[in-house]
């Protein structure tokens, strides 16, 4: 490997890893935002079990969980709204929030990936740009050549035998 | 440096900038207008045939039928209240520039977790189970949906210009108490509507 073949692949590293950067700011942005608007007062203990699953649930949804998934906890949080048995609301409201917990991890997570890996294609988009346009000016310039190199010659007329 | 690299350079600085440009539009959220809708509808579930045979005047023991309905437009799921409440021609109604609530006691009311751009639609379903005089006012004895409630706090007189109203509250997640309507940004909005009818005999 030459010299400058090694710079080029540095530049490209930084690039990438400073597009990598770029992402994960965007990620610490989201979380920050969704753990401000879940902070807690104090009010009674029913009201306050459910207003704690229910603030897990839109943590989850912040994160990037699927639609499918919060429609489940959603429909559970209504189910644990309309029973009159209390210790049975109580049971689905933490059960709520200890699968809503571990999915926003994994949901969290994959969004990040996601992001991760959009960042991390541009260096590789415009590096697959640069060479197609590269080629085709190429084509074009040798087109312009083999035009240029033309000669004149006379029409040979043909001859009867 | 020679053409062609200056070239090439050119192009990807140019490639980089616009991709770069995409990805983030791709990966930031647009950002929406965030409000919740309350409606409410007659019989047919339309916005018509709210009374029977069209008059406002209800006759003791029957029934009318109105579909409530909200619908999420937050960008997230969220706690939706719909409070009832029994008004008359007199009674401050709630107010939407200060975003206060009618200062009328609640009669029912009904709640429900909605995922965004849901909506909630239920039957609301009430007559007028008997009616109280004392002096020249009227005061009600209501069953909605079933449930019997006498209003002793509100009456009209001679059972005319009584009012439904029907309030949207929501769980604000930031002071996590129950408020009337909602905070979109830094904007607090509310959404309310009332029904006139006459008790008569």
């Amino acid at each position: 490997m030459n010299p400058r073949q090694r710079r080029l692949i540095i530049i490209y590293l930084v690039i990438t890893a400073f597009l990598i950067s770029l992402a994960w700011t965007n990620l610490s942005n989201t979380s920050a935002s969704t753990s401000q608007n879940i902070a807690l007062g104090t009010v009674n203990s029913e009201d306050q079990k459910f207003k704690e699953a229910l603030a897990m649930v839109r943590e989850t949804e912040a994160a990037g969980a699927d639609y499918a998934q919060i429609k489940d906890f959603v429909d559970r949080l209504n189910l644990a709204l309309n029973l009159t048995d209390e210790t049975e609301a109580t049971i689905i409201l933490d059960q709520i929030k200890a699968e809503a917990s571990q999915l926003r991890d994994a949901a969290s997570l994959r969004s990040f990936y996601n992001k991760i890996f959009v960042f991390a294609m541009v260096p590789v988009a415009a590096l697959i740009t640069t060479v197609f346009i590269h080629y085709i000016v190429k084509w074009r310039q040798s087109k312009v050549e083999q035009i240029m190199n033309m000669r004149i010659r006379e029409k040979r007329v043909a001859q009867n035998v | 440096m020679s053409e062609d690299k200056k070239r090439a350079l050119v192009v990807f600085v140019s490639a980089f900038m616009i991709f770069a440009m995409l990805a983030y539009v791709a990966v930031t959220p647009l950002p929406k207008e965030k409000f919740f809708q309350l409606y409410a509808l007659g019989e047919t579930r339309m916005a018509e045939r709210y009374y029977p045979n069209n008059n406002t005047n209800i006759p003791t023991d029957t029934p009318v039928k109105w579909y409530l309905g909200t619908t999420n437009f937050m960008g997230s799921t969220q706690l939706a209240i719909v409070r009832a409440k029994l008004g008359n021609q007199t009674l401050t109604p709630p107010n939407e520039t200060i975003a206060t609530p009618a200062p009328l006691p609640t009669i029912i009311e009904f709640s429900r977790v909605l995922q965004n751009n849901e909506t909630w639609e239920f039957p609301f379903i009430w007559k007028i189970v008997n009616t109280t005089e004392v002096g020249n006012l009227t005061y009600l004895t209501l069953n909605i949906n079933g449930l019997e409630i006498h209003i002793e706090d509100v009456g009209a007189k001679d059972g005319y210009n009584y009012r439904l109203m029907f309030e949207l509250w929501t769980l604000d997640t930031e002071t996590n108490e129950i408020i009337f309507g909602w905070k979109a940004s830094n904007d607090r909005r509310v959404a309310w509507l009332q029904l006139w009818f006459n008790a008569t005999r």
